[in-house]
């Protein structure tokens, strides 16, 4: 049994990476960026499960439905008509 | 063993894009050329790679890539290299992003350590004619 490697190469780029632009760059945090995400998933999960619920299902199908769309997650809020539907 | 060892050119191969496996290191060096050919001068090459491997010396190193075209530097690019000991192989990557060629003709891919030139690559432009 064998195996080969080598060492990590040097790398250059040209031209030049402007390293002071790349520090000009506006950034969001990191947690920002993952509420934003997370914002967006529940937002577009919501807009499935409309869909879903437009749809002339039976609670069963309807829970199936949404677990195989994984919004099924997203669906949280105790307020909803929807929420009580299922649970 | 103090560094003033000049370095031996192991290779100089022109290519699309060299590949570094995560893990071994290992490089794959992808669709390798020696010549452009272009309809209008001047042209910019969009993307292009220079894998050098060079050997024999120990020490930190300045080593620089030069494009010339016969007296004329168009390109410089490298930085400090650092050679483990005088038997390894190392192995530098220049990547090339908008190369400029103004005309027709040989041009060379040199290698420079301490500003000594090491060794060099040929390869050629030729216009396509219409």
């Amino acid at each position: 049994m064998s195996a080969c490697c080598a060492l990590e190469p040097a790398v250059f780029y040209y031209p030049k990476p402007d390293e002071e632009a790349e520090k000009k760059k506006p950034s969001l945090p990191g947690n920002v960026c993952i509420e934003l995400y997370f914002d967006l998933t529940a937002m577009i999960s919501q807009e499935i499960l409309k869909i879903l619920l437009s749809q002339e299902m039976s609670d069963k199908e309807l829970i199936e439905a949404a677990e195989k769309t994984g919004t099924f997650q997203f669906w949280n809020n105790p307020q909803d008509d929807v929420y009580n539907r299922l649970l | 063993m103090n560094g003033t060892e000049k370095p031996i050119g192991v290779a100089i191969i022109v290519c699309d894009k060299v590949i570094t496996e995560v893990g071994t290191g290992n490089k794959t060096i992808v669709s390798t050329f020696n010549n452009i050919r272009t309809a209008n001068f001047p042209c910019i090459h969009p993307y292009m790679a220079v894998y050098v491997a060079l050997s024999n010396s120990v020490g930190v190193k300045p080593i620089n890539l030069l494009l010339k075209f016969g007296e004329k530097t168009l390109i410089r690019v490298g930085g400090k290299i650092t050679f483990p000991d005088r038997n390894a192989v190392v192995e530098i990557i220049f990547n090339l992003v908008g190369v400029p060629f103004t005309e027709a003709g040989a041009y060379c891919f040199e290698i420079h350590a301490d500003d000594e030139y090491i060794f060099e690559s040929r390869f050629s432009v030729t216009k396509i004619e219409e």
